[in-house]
């Protein structure tokens, strides 16, 4: 692909993410949303970030994956242990992320 | 909430700044990781490093770059990228909704120039954050320009060491990802009807997967979890 082309790609994935993330701040913008729309919003980050947790850890080549010598499956466990006792976004990361390097270091 | 808005006006423009670094902190970890796998890849699949840091400039979306590279490496049809990145970024109409009541303050050009960095992570970030306290606009716009800034940044930097180092995997970059969703999900879960709404989420993106909705899995899963979420509440009461 040329230059060009690639560029336009560009502009065109940039305009529809924005579109995307626009829209909903933009259209409803300063009203007021009536009760049951708010209501139903206020379980809406639980049920999005839970459902894209499950396709980060469980979704690998865009295939469901269950292989047990997965580590990135594993380390799941250790990280949500570390989440729901510390409930600190660093200390979280760093013990997902240091429990997979642990485990290849020692794997070899 | 008594004494919420006194404080804000107290503090001055600087500690703000402070803060909105603070806030997105942890964070940077994982786009330094992602971003400078990003850039390596896209130099990889025979992209100029310009365009690909451009890419990260505009479109500021990690998993339909990652994707969109891909895409561009094997020469598919500009259209069905396009509208590959409108299916992944789909999520964030229903993010952005859901942050609607929260920044009702702001001007609509501070809404839209809000909308341009929204990411998954400013996303959890703000959604904790905004309905306990109240923030400024220094602070939320501090926390969302820097997280931009380091994703650019890191692309440059992936970017440069493209051609030289390619064993990325050995630092958990595949990991890093899971790690801050599950660090953004969990503090979020405060009831017993969230923890129905996280689970049954979880379930169903696992069933709409394994029939293959791929994307649209998260989608079909989020209202999954918003009608649970429903039904919870009503039994609870």
């Amino acid at each position: 692909m040329d230059e060009i082309t690639i560029l336009l790609i560009i502009l065109g994935m940039s305009a529809v993410t924005l579109l995307i993330k626009a829209a909903p701040l933009a259209i409803l913008g300063s009203r007021k949303l009536p009760r049951v729309v708010e209501d139903g919003l206020k379980h809406l980050p639980v049920a999005v970030l839970s459902g894209m947790v499950v396709q980060l850890v469980m979704v690998k080549n865009g295939a469901l994956s269950f292989s047990i010598d997965d580590v990135t499956i594993w380390a799941a466990l250790p990280t949500l242990a570390a989440a729901a006792l510390t409930r600190n976004l660093f200390v979280t990361i760093a013990v997902g992320m240091g429990f997979v390097v642990v485990v290849r270091l020692i794997g070899g | 909430m008594s004494q919420g808005p006194e404080l804000s006006q107290k503090v001055s423009g600087l500690r703000d700044v402070v803060r909105g670094i603070g806030v997105i902190s942890p964070v940077l970890l994982v786009y330094v990781a992602i971003g400078m796998a990003y850039g390596v890849l896209a130099v990889d699949n025979g992209i100029t490093p310009w365009l690909a840091v451009l890419m990260s400039a505009l479109v500021y979306a990690g998993t339909a770059q990652l994707v969109g590279v891909q895409m561009i490496a094997l020469s598919l049809p500009p259209l069905s990228i396009i509208v590959m990145a409108a299916v992944i970024n789909a999520r964030f109409f229903v993010m952005a909704s859901a942050l609607v009541p929260y920044l009702r303050q702001l001007k609509w050009w501070e809404r839209t120039l809000y909308a341009t960095q929204l990411t998954d992570a400013t996303f959890a970030l703000h959604i904790a954050r905004l309905p306990k306290t109240d923030a400024s606009k220094t602070e939320v716009f501090t926390t969302n320009v820097v997280g931009h800034l380091v994703w650019v940044g890191a692309t440059i930097a992936g970017v440069v060491v493209g051609q030289t180092a390619n064993n990325l995997d050995a630092f958990a970059i595949d990991f890093a990802m899971p790690a801050m969703f599950i660090g953004l999900l969990v503090p979020l879960i405060r009831s017993r009807s969230q923890i129905l709404v996280a689970l049954g989420a979880a379930v169903a993106t696992v069933c709409f997967q394994a029939v293959g909705a791929s994307f649209w899995a998260i989608l079909i899963a989020t209202l999954v979890g918003l009608l649970i979420g429903w039904g919870a509440d009503r039994w609870t009461k």
